[in-house]
């Protein structure tokens, strides 16, 4: 080693040279990083309402938990007291900047009339749902629904966090020392993917309940429209599904598809209701006969609609299928029929519904 | 470990055959009888004597004979190049997944997906393709003086092929989200909604691998006298090998490419055959073309039947038929020499 005084110095720099830079990254600033379509908040400034009495994050780096506002009690200027599957927490009467994780309460916020500033990625997608891209305009984008980038969150200084009842622990922990989070609670026997009940729970914490009933109504408007448009369904059977190689898998039929479905008067099968989770396990080729409806819509994940009705056309099983000889087989998205929820999904699956219908 | 001198088989080979052949006929049968659907014995074997109802010719010819056919094939390619590559590699516990080829196939599956196509219509050519890129690059390995040679680090040099490809796979799953939603089923293995016409794309390239296989079954006969015995036989060593494994890596990827990567079924069926017939490689190859199906259809069935209406992705039931049965070998300390 002595051979080569040289390199060992070289080496001694090179570690130094990275301590400090780790140090340096470590406690760097968070000022240089712009969320889109927003202009970066310099320190103290939070964009509350003036009427908010205690600033909940003075520095972007804070981690101030949410119950250190001012006034645990009801109402005082500024603050609201909702329940919670948590507990009792505070929340910003007028919040200014939302953080949605999952694409329901995106769904439900923007319907109720927000504009939030950072949601979760959806399913299988690089940015939120396609049909709630033109809501959102620039949003920005922290993280996954299952792993929420935590410092990205912080960085938008939210004064409320919207997640879905399915929100763990260990992750509500971290969400609530940055914003007040809110876990809503769904009345016992209510149908948690019902989306009216979803915007009613948010709608109650946010002190929006009128707001909530005029959604209700437009959508028992539209979905009337829409009845009266593609004609009496009341004898005919549907289902959802994904198609894979090794054959279908049945969509729950409490999902808001099935329910928009329903309204419009098809059946769908018993298995579709006896799914635990989002969909069933996958059906073996030989039970077609389980999915043997006038209508069948399969949700695609790629864009390839075609593709994929090609592919399950293939199948010998497929063809003999009876909406298959009618040509009553309709692609859909999947990310919308197949995990999206909320006010504004079920409008986009209607208008769907009613695209493919009333030929 | 202890290793038998075991040169005398236990059966002679035509005994032994017949013994799989009869085997085979059972398992088929059951495969056409039996299924996860309404479609219950009397019915089918009704259907395959021209007298069986609609429903019930329409599942056994166009759902369970295709299947079969498949498990055929697949089983067939997987038993004939687990023992292949045990004596290339003198290894007895040596599986086509250890070189990489299945990772390769793999690998080019999870690509093709992320880059605009679907599974559902399970891209065979591009899994042939895959696997046969795993054999180059193993093949360039095995060209490495000193690996080449030495079976051990062959071995080795697959395995971390395999791992290579199984990390950026799973790289690729990470960052592409509808990738992993559509192959999470096909990397299990399955025979399920396999036709015809896969089973026809891939036909040419498994029996290109048998021929292969075939032309170097003397050349691998004499490899498991030892290289220097071999050598002296007049044996071109190191050219049996690479042989050896090309056609390995044309039978692993075309069963790949149709039942995406199934484990188990290269290493427990030429233990089977060796068992009945000894180490012969001339011996034990024909023995493994009944037995792989056999084994194939026997795990496919139960797939079918555990959780009807459903059915268990076959690689599951592979690795618990196969997994007790090399524990038992290795315990009883029973490895036959190669």
């Amino acid at each position: 080693m002595s051979r080569y005084p040289g390199r060992r110095w070289l080496a001694l720099i090179l570690v130094m040279v990275s301590l400090l830079a780790l140090v340096a990254a470590a406690c760097g600033e968070a000022t240089d990083v712009e969320p889109q379509g927003q202009t970066a908040t310099e320190a103290p400034a939070s964009s509350t309402d003036a009427t908010d009495a205690t600033p909940a994050s003075e520095t972007p780096a804070a981690t101030a938990s949410a119950t250190e506002r001012a006034d645990n009690d009801s109402d005082a200027a500024g603050t609201r007291s909702v329940e919670t599957a948590f507990g009792t927490i505070e929340i910003p009467a007028n919040p200014q900047r939302i953080v949605t994780i999952g694409d329901t309460p995106l769904d439900v916020a923007v319907s109720l009339g927000f504009s939030p500033v950072g949601a979760t990625s959806s399913r299988g997608a690089t940015g939120v749902a396609a049909y709630m891209a033109e809501h959102v305009g620039d949003i920005q984008i922290i993280g996954t629904i299952a792993e929420p980038n935590l410092e990205s969150i912080v960085q938008l200084e939210p004064d409320l966090i919207l997640t879905e009842t399915t929100l763990q622990e260990a992750m509500y922990e971290n969400l609530s020392k940055i914003a007040p989070t809110l876990v809503p609670i769904i009345p016992e026997g209510a149908n948690r993917y019902d989306p009216m009940v979803l915007t009613r729970a948010y709608a109650q914490a946010l002190g929006m309940t009128d707001r909530a009933d005029e959604l209700a109504d437009e959508l028992e408007a539209r979905i009337a429209e829409v009845r009266e448009k593609v004609g009496d369904r009341s004898g005919q059977t549907a289902v959802v599904i994904r198609w894979m190689a090794q054959g279908p898998m049945v969509m729950n039929g409490h999902l808001v598809t099935g329910q928009m479905l329903s309204e419009i008067g098809f059946t769908l099968p018993e298995l579709a209701y006896e799914i635990e989770g989002g969909h069933s396990d996958v059906l073996s080729l030989e039970n077609l006969a389980e999915i043997d409806t006038d209508w069948i819509f399969i949700a695609t994940l790629n864009q390839d609609g075609q593709q994929a009705l090609e592919a399950a056309r293939q199948q010998p099983a497929f063809e003999r299928l009876k909406a298959n000889q009618a040509n009553q087989v309709v692609t859909v998205n999947g990310q919308l029929w197949s995990s999206a929820n909320g006010p504004l999904a079920a409008t986009a699956i209607l208008a769907d519904i009613e695209q493919a219908l009333a030929q | 470990m202890r290793r038998e001198q075991n040169t005398a088989p236990r059966l002679r080979v035509l005994p032994a055959l017949a013994l799989s052949l009869a085997l085979l006929a059972v398992v088929v049968t059951a495969s056409l009888a039996f299924g996860a659907g309404g479609v219950g014995p009397e019915r089918a074997l009704g259907a395959l004597f021209g007298s069986g109802d609609d429903e019930a010719h329409f599942v056994v010819t166009g759902l369970r004979l295709p299947r079969t056919l498949a498990g055929i094939v697949v089983g067939s390619a997987l038993g004939i190049a687990g023992a292949v590559l045990q004596t290339a590699a003198r290894n007895p516990l040596a599986e086509p997944g250890l070189l990489g080829v299945s990772a390769g196939a793999s690998f080019a599956v999870v690509v093709s997906i992320a880059l605009g196509a679907s599974a559902a219509t399970l891209y065979a050519p591009v899994a042939i393709i895959g696997a046969l890129l795993g054999c180059v690059f193993a093949l360039g390995a095995a060209r490495l003086r000193g690996v080449g040679d030495d079976p051990i680090r062959l071995v080795l040099a697959g395995v971390a092929l395999s791992s290579m490809l199984g990390s950026v796979s799973s790289l690729v799953l990470l960052i592409d989200q509808r990738t992993r939603d559509e192959i999470r089923f096909w990397t299990i293995g399955a025979l399920a909604g396999r036709n015809i016409p896969t089973i026809v794309t891939i036909l040419p390239t498994v029996v290109l691998g048998i021929a292969i296989v075939l032309l170097l079954i003397r050349p691998l006969a004499a490899l498991s006298l030892g290289d220097q015995v071999a050598r002296s036989l007049g044996h071109r060593v190191r050219m049996t090998r690479i042989g050896a494994m090309l056609g390995v890596a044309l039978l692993v990827g075309s069963a790949t490419a149709v039942s995406g990567p199934i484990g188990f079924v290269g290493l427990v069926v030429p233990f089977a055959a060796r068992a009945l017939v000894g180490p012969d490689i001339r011996r034990v190859v024909p023995i493994c073309a009944v037995l792989g199906p056999a084994l194939i259809l026997v795990a496919d069935v139960l797939a079918r039947m555990l959780v009807r209406p459903s059915e268990m992705p076959l690689g599951v039931v592979t690795a618990f038929v196969g997994a007790p049965v090399l524990v038992a070998v290795v315990r009883a300390q029973r490895l036959p020499a190669l």
